[in-house]
């Protein structure tokens, strides 16, 4: 939460922010994809790794149908939150 | 930097005590010390970056993660190629270097070559083993791969300042600017009177972000090829996407955000990029031991 805060202020100055290729690019953007994202390996086995000679690969969820997001967008965008009670 | 496991995410507890990792508990002192390795060949292992397309070995520089960047270069099987740098074998935690690191590593390739990156932290043993996982999940990454040709993905975060608005709906909402009125003026309790406008106020703020999201969604639709939403992080922001958009669609895009940016003064647009695709491709991949190596 604070780390939103300070980022928002961050931003203010100039309605758009270009961050594109340049060495500010936040961490919190950076660590949003990086983590969790693109080709994931099994957690734990990403531990125990260390120490497996031969494996095999089992891939369980190929990208979905590019066509798809759209969709999905479109649904998320419906029930955008943003809205906090107000106290 | 390379550090070892302290801190850092639960999933690091269920790290079985193994021999090897003792040793690489500290890892600088157990590469320049001739302690002999646990399993047979050297103690290093290789930090996957990203997956990409190339038919011949690649060298990317001496930009590798870690305390003493080694170079970056390619493990193929056939048409594709894993990223790649010696590191010693240990695990990673995501710190800011780190992290860095990894995404630095992962820009300096797609400005040549369409990648699939690799989640953070992911250390092979061997460089067999590797090539057994480009040569088990081979389908799926040339498939992903033709998919992610010449396209990059832009993230685009869209703040607002809620009182900012919130004042805004005032000025328009003849309801709220008269219960306002009511609970500043009136005498004894303001309970109800509070009660409908905090319900008003929030019913106007959910219609107006809705709007704001879909009309900028809308536009930037035909610029781009899909969209992700997000989870929008914390009460400022109404909208956390990421569009995948084709190179010769790049300029147009770029233009697009930025006339949005202008046009909706009041919002303030968060836009980064290019990224690889992360938000786009969602490779799971389960690994085993073939045999029993005990």
């Amino acid at each position: 939460m604070a780390r939103t805060y300070a980022m928002a202020r961050f931003v203010y100055p100039s309605k758009v922010l270009m961050l594109r290729g340049s060495p500010a690019t936040s961490l919190l953007d950076v660590l949003d994809r990086v983590l969790d994202k693109g080709i994931v390996i099994d957690a734990w086995v990403r531990v125990s790794l260390v120490g497996i000679d031969l494996i095999t690969v089992e891939a369980s969820i190929v990208v979905a149908s590019i066509e798809t997001y759209h969709h999905h967008f479109d649904a998320m965008a419906l029930r955008t939150p943003a809205v906090r009670r107000a106290a | 930097m390379a550090k070892s496991k302290t801190g850092g995410k639960t999933r690091r507890m269920t790290t079985k005590k193994k021999p090897i990792e003792a040793e690489t508990r500290r890892p600088a002192p157990a590469r320049a010390k001739p302690t002999p390795p646990a399993a047979g060949g050297d103690s290093l292992g290789k930090y996957v970056y990203c997956v990409i397309q190339a038919d011949d070995p690649q060298r990317f520089g001496p930009i590798g993660i870690g305390a003493k960047p080694s170079e970056v270069h390619t493990i193929n099987y056939k048409d594709i190629a894993a990223v790649v740098s010696d590191t010693p074998l240990e695990v990673y935690d995501p710190t800011r270097e780190n992290v860095l690191a990894h995404e630095k590593v992962n820009e300096a390739v797609m400005r040549q070559r369409t990648v699939i990156p690799m989640s953070f932290g992911t250390v092979f043993k061997t460089r067999d083993d590797i090539v057994e996982l480009l040569r088990g999940a081979y389908d799926a990454f040339r498939d992903v791969l033709n998919k992610m040709e010449d396209k990059l993905e832009f993230g685009l975060k869209i703040l607002w300042d809620r009182d900012v608005m919130i004042r805004e709906i005032e000025k328009q909402d003849e309801d709220v600017r008269r219960l306002k009125g009511e609970i500043a003026t009136q005498k004894g309790s303001t309970y109800f009177a509070r009660v409908q406008y905090g319900r008003l106020v929030d019913a106007a703020l959910g219609t107006l972000s809705e709007r704001y999201v879909s009309e900028i969604f809308s536009e930037l639709r035909d610029v781009s090829v899909a969209s992700r939403a997000n989870k929008a992080i914390g009460d400022k922001m109404i909208l956390n996407a990421a569009f995948l958009v084709s190179r010769d669609q790049e300029a147009a895009f770029d233009k697009k955000v930025k006339e949005l940016g202008a046009r909706y003064d009041k919002l303030t647009f968060r836009y980064t990029g290019p990224w690889p695709p992360y938000n786009f491709v969602n490779i799971r991949l389960k690994l085993e031991r073939a045999k029993d190596t005990k």
